[in-house]
């Protein structure tokens, strides 16, 4: 069997953005201010994007920037900016025990992530829609759109009807009183 | 060797996912900002979303990448819902802390 190459453009690349997007989920999670935490999360989602984009998955790479870094991280700013939040007591708690607890859980969770990578069997049967059959039959963003209007109709209505309802719920929240 | 190994940007998207999801796990057990805890919130989603479209493409299939862009869909709910929630606990408690969200604890 063909080893696949390891050191080609696209997989330097991909290293690249994967290094970038954990340091900056590092820094969201570890500064200070709410306004720097949203703009590395910014950060993230481009590289993230960018993985994406290498991945040949153009739509969610699209997605991902235009609604994900676009439209929601600028209604976090926005909040960020309406409420003037600058900093909140108690945040970064004193006591090491708690970060020890943390630590404990999410790096267990993390240790369960590689043992699937280490032990995991396929149980997915391929559904043949191999690269050169996507650019044969008109690029990615056609055959997605193919796909969500015919198999996935119903998931999608249903989206739209929960996109209507948590804008209802925003509003009937954030209003200063209910009449 | 399995089937994630053999594929060198499949074991590397899986670890950047679990990677993101811990780092985002941690960060909504330790802080104690309501924003901040929203956004690690939508990194975890991130995250999740990362090891779809992983997934999707080692199995050259396209249903991942509808699932992503659910999922996305859901996130964009979910933060106007949040927000709307902490301008709410905002305008009633002068703070977003959680620190000082104890009236449930009896």
């Amino acid at each position: 069997m063909m080893q696949p190459m390891f050191w080609t453009m696209p997989q330097i690349l991909f290293s690249v953005f994967c290094f970038l997007a954990v340091l900056f989920a590092v820094f969201t999670v570890g500064s200070r201010s709410p306004v720097a935490s949203a703009f590395s999360l910014v950060m993230v989602l481009f590289n993230v994007a960018a993985i994406f984009a290498i991945q040949e998955a153009h739509f969610a790479a699209a997605i991902q920037i235009l609604v994900y870094a676009g439209a929601i991280m600028v209604l976090f700013l926005f909040v960020v900016m309406l409420l003037n939040i600058e900093s909140v007591p108690l945040d970064f708690p004193r006591s090491s025990f708690r970060y020890v607890l943390a630590g404990l859980g999410s790096l267990s969770f993390f240790g369960v992530i590689l043992f699937v990578v280490a032990e995991g069997q396929s149980s997915l049967e391929t559904d043949g829609y191999t690269p050169e059959m996507i650019a044969n039959s008109g690029g990615n963003i056609r055959l997605i759109s193919q796909r969500m209007f015919s198999g996935y109709l119903f998931t999608f209505e249903i989206i739209a009807m929960l996109l209507l309802l948590a804008v209802v719920g925003a509003i009937v929240l954030a209003k200063r009183k209910v009449d | 060797m399995n089937f994630i190994l053999k594929d060198p940007m499949l074991a590397q998207s899986l670890l950047l996912s679990g990677a993101l999801f811990s780092i985002g796990l941690f960060g909504v057990f330790v802080r104690r900002n309501l924003i901040v805890i929203l956004i690690c919130i939508e990194l975890m989603l991130t995250a999740v979303n990362i090891s779809f479209v992983a997934f999707s493409r080692a199995n050259s299939s396209l249903d991942g990448q509808l699932a992503t862009f659910f999922i996305v869909t859901v996130a964009a709910a979910e933060s106007a819902v949040g927000l709307g929630l902490l301008i709410a606990i905002f305008r009633n408690l002068k703070e977003v802390g959680t620190a000082t969200l104890t009236g449930l604890k009896g």
